[in-house]
C-alpha cells in the first residue's frame, strides 16, 4: 500500500458504515475514484457488511426456552430483596435450594413444593407485566372466537377463551403463547376496569384450587376438565375473586 | 454461584436518597425490560463460547449480575449495551477462572487476509450474496475472537462504535480496526469457501 492508501484505509470502515464526517468522506471518495485496489477493499467491506446485516435477524440463535425460565428465576431472589416487603417475604419463602432447582431447569409445571409453586407464580406475574408492556396502551378489543382461532391455528390448542363482558367491566385484548414451561402455556390478556389482568391456561395439567398473594398481585389457581388456569392481576382480591367466578363459567 | 462485582460496568454510585426511594421500582423495570434481550445475549454468548452449554451458563450468569446490580443501571442509557457489557466482562472472568488463554488479537492472520484482497471488483461479491446463512455463521465463528466479537456487535447487533468501545473497554479506533479486519477476513474466507464449492460442482 502506498502511504496515501494506508491513510485512506483507516477511514474505509467508518466510510462504509456511513459514519465518516464530511471531509473524511470526500477524501475517501476522491481517492477511491483513482485507486482500484482501495476501491476493491471498500467494495469487499461493503459487501460483507451488507451480507451480514441482511441476515442479522436469522444469525441470532433463539435462546432455548429452558434458558429463559432460568434467567427469570435468576431474577426472583433479586426481586425479593428489592421490594423489602416483609408482608410476603415471610410466606413466599423462596429458598436458595428452590432457586437452585429452578436454575437446574428441573421445573415441571407446578412442582410439589409450595415455595417452588410460588416462584413459578412469580414468573407468571413477570410475564403478565412484560406482555402488557409489550402490548402497549392502544390495544383494541379482541373477539373471543378470533382468540380461540388464533390459539388453534398458531399452536394447535383448542381451548375456550372467556369473552369480554360489559357487566363485568372486562375486555379481552390479546392471546399469545407464554415463554415458560417450554412454551406450553397460553396467555390471555384482559383489561378489568382499566387494570391489566392475565389468564394463563396450562393444557393437560391438574392442580388443586388455591389462591396466592405475591408481588402485590393475586394469583388464583384452579383446574377444569382438561386444563389448569391461573388468573393473575392486581385489582384487589375481591375483584379478582369475582372475576374468577365469571371466568370459571367458561372453563369448567 | 458467587456474584463477582468486577464484571459490572463502571458507573456512578447511586447513593442519594431519592435514588434509593426509586430503587425498587427501577430495579423491577430493569428486570422486566432486560428479559427482552435473552436472544440477543445468547447469540453473542454463542459467538464468544461457540458452545451452547457454555453460552447458556454465560447468559444466566449475566442475568444474575444484571438483576443483582439493577440499581446501577442509569435510566436513559442503553440497557442492551449495558447487558452486553456485563456479558463480555463475565466471559472474560470465566475464561480467567478456567485458566484458558485470554482473548488474543491474531493480527498476523488479519494482515494476510487484508493483503490477499486486491485487484478490481470481482463477481465474487455478487456470489457472496447467495451464501447460505449457516455458511456465514460458520465463517463468523471461524474468525479470531476479537474480530468475531467486533463484527458481531457492529453488524448483527448494530451497536455504535462508542458503545462497543465502552463495552470492550478499548479505544474507538481499535474498535474500527477490529471491525475492518474482521470484515475483510470474513470476506476472504467466504470467497474461498464459495470458490471451493464452485470447483466441486464443476
Amino acid at each position: 500500500m502506498k502511504p496515501s492508501c494506508r491513510e485512506i484505509d483507516a477511514l474505509l470502515t467508518p466510510y462504509v458504515d456511513g459514519e465518516a464526517g464530511g471531509e473524511d468522506r470526500e477524501a475517501v471518495e476522491a481517492h477511491l475514484a483513482v485507486c482500484p485496489p482501495c476501491r476493491s477493499r471498500a467494495a469487499a467491506e461493503q459487501t460483507i457488511r451488507d451480507v451480514v446485516r441482511d441476515r442479522s435477524a436469522r444469525l441470532v440463535e433463539r435462546a432455548p426456552s429452558g434458558l429463559r425460565a432460568r434467567c427469570i428465576a435468576a431474577g426472583a431472589p433479586a426481586l425479593l430483596r428489592s421490594t423489602g416487603a416483609s408482608r410476603w417475604r415471610s410466606w413466599l419463602g423462596l429458598s436458595i435450594a428452590a432457586t437452585a432447582v429452578l436454575a437446574a431447569g428441573a421445573i415441571g409445571w407446578f412442582a410439589r413444593s409450595a415455595s417452588l409453586e410460588t416462584a413459578f407464580a412469580a414468573q407468571l406475574i413477570k410475564d403478565h407485566q412484560k406482555c402488557f408492556v409489550a402490548l402497549g396502551s392502544a390495544a383494541d378489543a379482541l373477539e373471543a372466537a378470533e382468540a380461540e382461532a388464533r390459539l388453534e391455528q398458531r399452536y394447535g390448542w383448542r381451548m375456550r377463551v372467556p369473552e369480554s363482558s360489559s357487566a363485568e367491566g372486562l375486555t379481552l385484548l390479546d392471546v399469545r403463547r407464554c415463554l415458560y414451561a417450554d412454551g406450553a402455556v397460553a396467555h390471555v390478556l384482559y383489561e378489568l376496569a382499566d387494570r391489566p389482568v392475565s389468564l394463563f391456561i396450562v393444557p393437560g395439567a391438574r392442580e388443586a384450587d388455591r389462591v396466592l398473594e405475591i408481588m402485590g398481585h393475586d394469583a388464583l389457581i384452579w383446574s377444569g376438565d382438561e386444563n389448569t388456569y391461573v388468573l393473575v392481576g392486581d385489582p384487589g382480591s375481591s375483584e379478582m375473586t369475582r372475576l374468577a367466578t365469571y371466568v370459571r363459567r367458561f372453563t369448567n | 454461584m458467587g456474584i463477582d462485582e468486577s464484571a459490572m460496568p463502571r458507573g456512578r454510585d447511586s447513593g442519594d436518597t431519592a435514588a434509593a426511594r426509586r430503587k425498587s421500582s427501577h430495579a423491577s423495570w430493569v428486570e422486566t425490560a432486560a428479559l427482552g434481550f435473552v436472544d440477543s445475549l445468547y447469540g453473542a454468548a454463542m459467538r464468544l463460547t461457540r458452545n451452547p452449554a457454555d453460552a447458556e451458563d454465560l447468559v444466566q450468569e449475566t442475568y444474575l449480575k444484571a438483576f443483582r446490580f439493577a440499581d446501577q443501571f442509569e435510566p436513559g442509557t442503553n440497557l442492551k449495551a449495558w447487558l452486553h457489557t456485563i456479558l463480555h466482562n463475565t466471559f472474560l472472568n470465566m475464561r480467567r477462572q478456567s485458566d484458558r488463554d485470554p482473548v488474543e488479537v491474531d493480527s498476523e492472520l488479519a494482515d494476510q487476509a487484508a493483503v490477499r484482497l486486491g485487484g478490481d471488483e470481482t463477481p465474487e461479491q455478487l456470489l457472496l450474496r447467495d451464501t447460505l446463512d449457516a455458511d456465514v455463521q460458520a465463517a463468523i465463528d471461524s474468525l479470531p475472537a476479537a474480530f468475531r466479537q467486533a463484527v458481531w456487535l457492529r453488524d448483527v447487533e448494530e451497536f455504535s462504535y462508542s458503545d462497543i468501545a465502552r463495552m470492550l473497554d478499548i479505544a474507538p479506533g481499535t474498535v474500527m480496526s477490529r471491525i475492518s479486519r474482521g470484515r475483510r477476513m470474513l470476506y476472504a474466507r467466504l470467497v474461498q469457501a464459495r470458490t471451493a464449492a464452485e470447483k466441486a460442482v464443476l
